[in-house]
């Protein structure tokens, strides 16, 4: 499953995806394969991620029911 | 086709890529001895020829794998100091080796000998290591290149 709400906070702060894994601290295609639904990050990578992005794990990984992110 | 679901969870994988890795490692270095001990014991090239491809072909898939997916060095950052201590051992350990096979061998100036293709060793292992540290370097540039937003996620 895509992680859109990831991809678009990013692009709403105007913050590319070289920049956005520069503050969490990993490679930009690591960034990459999560928005792309393709890698399961660690919960320390999605707390330095929702750091970067100034939200909370809710806001970005939370899934009330499967259609808040977009299925493959 | 669909792919079988696994019967480990998260940390069980883990556990597993960890033990696979040390196989890939026991099998790497227990070679490299095997075939050592071979050389010196004096066995013919056909002879130590199947433990030499498994050894190739095990050093080659690492390498080009690391490659590939643009991984470089763990720890270590691949300046020219690391280089030129990598390539050091290299070059010291086949001279060493080279010269207590060439003195077994009761051959004329073993030491010279054994040196001389340690420095050769030293040389090629330089070279090598540039290398590697180029392509891996290229391919990282070109997998962190950043895509178009716009665009679909392939370029993930």
């Amino acid at each position: 499953m895509r992680n859109l709400k990831m991809k678009f906070r990013r692009i709403e702060l105007n913050m590319s995806q070289t920049e956005l894994a520069k503050r969490a601290g990993v490679t930009r295609q690591t960034i990459g394969l999560i928005e792309a639904g393709e890698f399961n990050p660690s919960i320390n990578l999605c707390i330095a991620i929702c750091r970067a992005l100034e939200v909370t794990l809710n806001d970005l990984f939370w899934e009330a029911n499967g259609n808040e992110t977009e299925k493959e | 086709m669909k792919r079988k679901k696994s019967n480990l969870d998260e940390l069980q994988e883990l556990k597993l890529l960890k033990i696979e890795s040390r196989g890939y490692w026991l099998a790497f270095w227990g070679l490299m001895i095997v075939i050592l001990a071979e050389i010196l014991a004096n066995e013919t090239l056909q002879a130590i020829m199947g433990e030499l491809v498994v050894f190739f072909v095990l050093g080659i898939y690492m390498v080009v794998s690391r490659c590939f997916a643009g991984i470089g060095e763990r720890k270590w950052d691949m300046n020219r100091k690391t280089i030129l201590i990598i390539s050091s051992i290299a070059g010291l350990g086949v001279a060493v080796f080279e010269s207590i096979f060439f003195i077994m061998q009761s051959s004329n100036q073993p030491c010279l000998r054994g040196t001389v293709n340690g420095l050769g060793t030293f040389v090629l292992s330089c070279l090598l290591c540039v290398l590697y540290v180029r392509v891996v370097k290229r391919r990282q540039d070109t997998l962190n290149a950043e895509p178009d937003d716009e665009k679909d996620d392939t370029n993930a």
